[in-house]
Order: C-alpha cells, then structure tokens, then sequence
C-alpha cells in the first residue's frame, strides 16, 4: 500500500512537470494574440483528436495491459519502440487527454511511457542538464565505429548537410504532420574527445499509410555532428527534443559530421547529393497529394499514422494496429456532429485563450491537459 | 551614417543579417514567384514552401515562434527569420527592398 501511495505521489509529481513543459512549450512557440494550437499546419491537433483520442486511447490502454500481462521485459520493450521520441510525442497528453475516459485510462499509458523514457534516458526523464543521454560510452563507441567524417569547416560541404537537414527535417513534417517526431529524434550533447556530439535519428520514412513515401530510397538516415568543445552552451536539448532556447545556428561550429543511410556509411558527398535529389522529388510528389486532401481525408490520414506510432506495442503482443472502424465511422458519417463541436466549442475555447494573460493562458492549458481532471 | 527606419518588428528566430526583394507568397501554387535571393515574407511556413525556401534569402511569418517551421528550417540553413510580425503579408509589398535583421527580429527600408 505504502508502495503504491509512493509511486502515485511520484507519478503526480512528474505529471506536474510535465504540464510546466509542456504549456511552456505552447506558450513559448507562438506569438502574441496567438492561440496556441490553432496554427498548425494542416489542421490543429485537437480537431483531428475529437474523432479518434477515446478509440486511440483504448487500444494503448488494452495492448499495454497485454503486454504487463504476457510479462514482456522492458529490454524487449524497449528494442521495439527503438526511437523515443515516438513515446516524447505522446506525453503531450494531447491525445490521452483530449477525451472523456476514466482517470485511470488516462493515467496508465502516461505511467508507463515515463517509466519507458526513464529507461532510455539513463534516468533523466527531463533531460534537466540540457542534455538527452541515450547512450553510455560503450554504446556511443558502437555507433560510432567505422564512420567516414567529412569536414563541416568548408563552405560546400557545411551548406550540403545543412541543407540536406533543413529538407529532411521538412519531409518528416511532410509525413507526420505537427507529430514529426514520429519520424525524427535527437539526442546528446556526448562530450567526447574531439568536441561535442549531437547524434540525429531519421527513422520511419517510408510508412505505408503515404504511398507516395515508398518513392524514397532510404528509410532511416543517422547522423552524427561534432560540434566545438563548448558549443554546448548553445546545444539545449530540452524535453522534447528540441534546442528551442536559441536563435542562433550553431551550423558555424560543425567541426565534422558523418552519416549512416540504412545502416550503410556514406563516405562521398556526391552520395549526399544523390539523397537529397531523391527527398525533393518525393516530396513534390507527397505535396501534390496532400493538397488534393479534403478535411475529412486529411483527418483520416492523421488517425491513420497516430494508430501507426502505436504500431512497435501491438507489434509485441500480435495486434493489429490499424485505426477501428469507428475511426472512420467518426469521420464519415458523424463529421457534421463531431465538427459542430470543434467549431462552436472547442476551436472558440482556443480562440478566447489569445486575449488573456500569459498566466490566465498557462492556467487555462494546465487544466486541459491534466490527465487527472 | 543616418539611422534606417523599422518598418516591422517580430520575433527573431534565426540571426544573422540579409538584404533582398520581397515576394509575398500565400499559397504553395505560388512557390515559382520566389527567384533566388528575395525575401520569403508568408503566413506561415509548411514543407509545401520547401521550393520557395530553397531559395529564400531570409524568411518573415506573420504568426508562429521559435518552433515553428520556418524558425527550425531557417535554422538549419543558417538564414535569417523573423516570425511573428502578425502583419508582414499586409506591410510589406512584392519587390521592395528590405533589410533583415534575425539576431533583433527588425525588418528595414533598404534604399
């Protein structure tokens, strides 16, 4: 019992923090008189969550009861999901909050992607030091043997991999819309010994719900920057991921950079070149597609890879990960009714938020995104 | 030297300094506007602008913050950005000459 009243209290003192992070976060990424959520592209987070956060919900609780029950080790656990930011993404709490089911449907699959992000992050959930350590040194060392670097002091080839980055880190928004790090994750900085390294993971290109995606020649791109001893100070990975305390690119202090394309070295830059060539042409072709989407398909296509991040848990205990068909019924044949209440209650909600103070803003977002309410 | 006038103000979000045409674009089907070295001044971004962006020499966004698309991308190619103007699209007009402060998140008159 003891036990039990502990973890809770640990658990609610986590979901604190996690609510500070996260409406800092949507506070802090818009402009004034700006509704947080309202701008994104192509359509807000919580009017695609009106017609699928219960059903989604549902089936994580019920694959993640599955997979406590079969007794799955966190180890395999853990090699399933492979990249965390696929679970980062879904400690928004957008889509575990955004509906009307228990508390503790709500509470469970927050409890244990945190114990799942512990694990990876070596204990250090909130990446408190500015710093998201995935690997130890003997994992650091793994990953690292056998690279062939280039030069990230010269122009060109500075400009290429900036380049080739800015474009890869835009296909997975293509893909995963405003959940692009379904598609992406960063870690480090790791001190090592010729400067700092930042490790960037692109996974996940090809996911069979875009078929314009298979167009790609790559599926997972790694690569590996160092940086100058010291750009760390400019190098905060946050929570999330992301090094949002600056306007400034550290670009100027690569020192050197390597890449892993489907596990294969690169070792000319001219293979670079290749890649990029190939990412633009598929994402000509996936932006044709996406603008021909009505709402409804773009509504459906969002339920479609939010089912599809869930895909690596149903996966271990053998379930289908597909969106159910109440999914679908929601956005076919109860669109008018579901978006009535995007447009006269929820989207309003939003829109009054923009003319409050920071506080009354932070205060308002806190409440709807605590799971325990 | 005589003190440039700030025509617009918002949040910089990639420093760094550049000079060019303004090319308004509202929509993705008007990505071809934009030539080498003008001035991407939009709503906001979204990879359907990666034609017009490639070839931005600065980027400015009516909305959006440090995390928006165009802050990150404009990042990444070490551009200067400045989101947030809430009417960069209104002020501004196709051709004319800026100048983009990203470290002040300023915009110039350049004559």
């Amino acid at each position: 019992m003891v036990k039990k009243e502990l973890s809770m209290q640990k658990l609610n003192k986590q979901i604190d923090i996690l609510l500070d992070i996260i409406v800092e976060s949507l506070l802090g990424a818009k402009s004034e008189e700006e509704a947080a959520a309202l701008t994104l592209w192509p359509i807000p987070v919580p009017q695609g969550m009106l017609y699928f956060s219960d059903v989604w919900t549902k089936k994580l609780n019920r694959v993640l009861h599955l997979i406590e029950k079969r007794k799955i080790k966190s180890k395999e656990i853990l090699k399933a999901i492979r990249f965390p930011s696929r679970i980062v993404q879904f400690l928004w709490l957008d889509a575990i909050t955004f509906n009307n089911l228990s508390k503790k449907e709500k509470l469970y699959p927050i409890a244990k992607f945190l114990i799942f992000l512990s694990l990876f992050r070596k204990k250090d959930i909130f990446c408190e030091n500015g710093k998201n350590i995935l690997w130890n040194k003997k994992e650091l060392e793994k990953h690292k043997r056998g690279l062939h670097f280039f030069s990230g002091k010269g122009k060109n080839l500075n400009k290429l991999i900036s380049t080739f980055e800015a474009i890869l880190w835009s296909y997975t928004e293509l893909l995963y819309w405003t959940n692009h790090p379904f598609g992406h994750g960063f870690h480090g900085s790791y001190s090592i010994r010729e400067g700092d390294l930042v490790v960037k993971e692109y996974f996940d290109l090809k996911p069979k719900a875009w078929s314009f995606s298979q167009g790609l020649n790559f599926s997972e791109v790694e690569i590996f920057e160092i940086y100058k001893r010291n750009t760390s100070s400019k190098i905060k990975l946050e929570f999330f991921e992301r090094n949002i305390r600056t306007n400034q690119s550290i670009k100027q202090d690569l020192e050197k950079f390597a890449l892993k394309v489907n596990g294969k070295i690169v070792k000319k830059p001219e293979e670079i070149s290749q890649f990029l060539e190939n990412l633009m042409e598929v994402i000509k072709k996936g932006s044709e597609i996406i603008q021909a989407l009505n709402e409804q398909q773009l509504i459906e296509k969002y339920a479609d890879y939010y089912f599809y991040a869930i895909k690596p848990l149903c996966d271990l205990v053998k379930e289908n990960w597909h969106p159910p068909k109440q999914v679908r019924n929601n956005i076919y044949k109860k669109y008018k009714e579901i978006n009535a209440v995007w447009e006269k209650v929820v989207k309003k909600n939003f829109e009054k938020t923009a003319d409050l103070s920071y506080k009354q803003q932070e205060k308002i977002l806190k409440e709807a995104f605590d799971p325990r309410n | 030297m005589p003190k440039q006038e700030i025509i617009l103000k918002g949040i910089p979000a990639s420093a760094g300094i550049a000079k060019g045409k303004v090319k308004i674009i509202l929509d993705p089907s008007e990505n071809s506007k934009m030539k080498k070295g003008d001035i991407l001044v939009t709503e906001m971004t979204n990879p359907l602008f990666l034609p017009a962006i490639q070839r931005a020499k600065a980027i400015i966004t009516d909305v959006g913050g440090l995390l928006c698309h165009a802050a990150i991308v404009s990042r990444e190619l070490g551009i200067p950005c400045v989101v947030g103007t809430k009417r960069a699209t209104k002020i501004l007009k196709d051709n004319q000459k800026i100048k983009v402060d990203g470290e002040k998140g300023t915009i110039y008159q350049d004559n």
